[in-house]
């Protein structure tokens, strides 16, 4: 049973990752045309620090899973890279947090697709009808 | 400033310079109602009103 949470906690963090970056890529596009480049550069930062993490955190449940490393080392590697003691819960709450951000910037991504989609093809489909 | 210039500025206030680009393929004498008919469905009638001051 344990193993096939971790597996289902696996696919979970692919997909969101790779839906993160696909969602992310499309935005930059439209963003980049549509928006500006400050709206642009604030919208692509938070996707890429949002995925970037997001995917090193599927890769340490891999090597977790795989036994390339404990929990415990992983700890000490943290608190000795950051100097700092690494208070239980941490891990948990960065994880809500980086979901909550997440979601919200997939939604507002996918609003924003939605949006300019449609007042493309309501542009196109106006001149066409226009012109004949 | 052309009706056209007008509205392409319209536009792009509103949605952006990609969507204010597209004003260059309309009509000349169309374009207000057109644009003025896109900006109502998507931003409402009040967002349209700006319209209104193109001569």
């Amino acid at each position: 049973m344990a193993a096939l949470i971790d597996y289902v906690v696996i696919l979970a963090h692919a997909l969101s990752t790779i839906i993160g970056i696909w969602v992310a890529y499309l935005t930059f596009k439209i963003a980049k045309k549509n928006v500006g480049v400050s709206t642009y550069w604030t919208l692509f930062s938070m996707a890429a620090i949002l995925n970037v993490t997001h995917g090193v955190m599927f890769l340490i449940k891999v090597g977790l899973l795989f036994n390339l490393f404990s929990v415990a080392s992983l700890m000490a590697l943290v608190q000795q890279g950051m100097a700092l003691p690494l208070p239980s819960g941490m891990y948990a709450f960065a994880h809500t947090i980086f979901a909550i951000q997440g979601m919200l910037f997939a939604v507002a991504g996918f609003m924003m697709l939605q949006f300019y989609t449609k007042l493309s093809l309501d542009m196109n489909a106006m001149m066409s009808k226009g012109k004949k | 400033m052309t009706k056209k210039d007008q509205c392409k500025k319209l536009m792009s206030d509103f949605f952006g310079p990609a969507t204010a680009e597209k004003v260059d393929a309309m009509d000349e004498n169309n374009c207000v109602e057109q644009c003025k008919t896109i900006v109502t469905n998507f931003l409402g009638p009040e967002k349209a009103k700006e319209f209104d001051n193109i001569n």
